[in-house]
């Protein structure tokens, strides 16, 4: 079960509305869960984004503001192609793992940085593999 | 050769939200999802809105590999309704919080279709909504 991140678990450094690449695209696999955390110096609360796209749907969510060091458990809306966020570790599409053939995660930030900012997300998946059968 | 198989490795190839907006015209079923093979199906949501703000009888069908399963919801008030299975018949529930159709699991069929329709006859600017979140099995790419 490879776990994918932002700077190799230790965060980016976010300049303000630019994607970063936390999962590039992957084939044949199954997200476990998708959450994101902002910290920075003054402790102020961010507005994060992010953005799914799964066998060409496009889920983009800015998820408003966010407070600081809190990280935030995203969840498939089931009447549009957006995210809401809960405090709680649940798995994307609630309860069960969310599969696609092609599948890229980004996070950003959408607000004026602060002080030594930092931005991270993890995306938890499993990826099929071929096996042979003799 | 014996004792070797090719193995074709399959996969879900998730699906855009399969959504109508419809008049909502009493009795006549609207189709969310039609007819479509090797489904799962992750979630079912219905809703209906009206002017007068006044509530409705909603009911949906899924037709899964030749079984029909199907409630109504009397007097559904304007607020979104969440699908599930019923574990001892084979009907549907709703509820007012997001559960998939399976009750925390998806629902898997090789034949899916889905529909909805109010009993109740039309308000004025009357809309009837259903969405349907669903993926297809399909040969994985390489």
């Amino acid at each position: 079960m490879p776990c994918a991140t932002l700077g190799t678990g230790a965060g980016v450094t976010p300049v303000m509305n630019t994607w970063y690449t936390v999962l590039d695209t992957t084939k044949n696999i199954s997200v476990l869960n998708l959450n994101l955390r902002h910290v920075n110096n003054e402790s102020a609360s961010k507005n994060l984004g992010v953005r799914l796209t799964i066998d060409g749907v496009v889920i983009a969510t800015d998820l408003g503001s966010c407070t600081n060091n809190v990280t935030q458990h995203c969840k498939l809306l089931p009447t549009s192609d957006e995210f809401n966020t809960i405090g709680t570790n649940v798995q994307p599409n609630l309860y069960v793992r969310l599969n696609g053939k092609s599948v890229k995660v980004e996070a950003r930030t959408t607000t004026a940085v602060g002080t030594n900012p930092l931005l991270f997300a993890t995306v938890q998946y499993e990826q099929l593999e071929r096996i042979k059968i003799t | 050769v014996r004792g070797a198989a090719l193995q074709v490795p399959y996969h879900w190839r998730f699906m855009p939200l399969a959504s109508v907006d419809e008049a909502g015209v009493q009795n006549t079923w609207y189709t969310v999802l039609d007819t479509t093979t090797n489904v799962r199906l992750y979630s079912f949501v219905g809703n209906q809105v009206n002017n007068e703000a006044a509530a409705k009888d909603i009911a949906i069908r899924v037709t899964i590999d030749g079984l029909t399963l199907s409630y109504a919801v009397s007097s559904s008030s304007g607020g979104l309704r969440y699908f599930i299975m019923q574990p001892t018949t084979e009907a549907y529930y709703h509820g007012n919080v997001y559960t998939l159709v399976g009750t925390y699991v998806a629902l898997h069929g090789r034949s899916v279709k889905v529909e909805i329709r109010s009993t109740s006859a039309a308000g004025t600017n009357q809309h009837l909504y259903g969405y349907v979140r669903y993926a297809v099995l399909g040969v994985a790419p390489s």
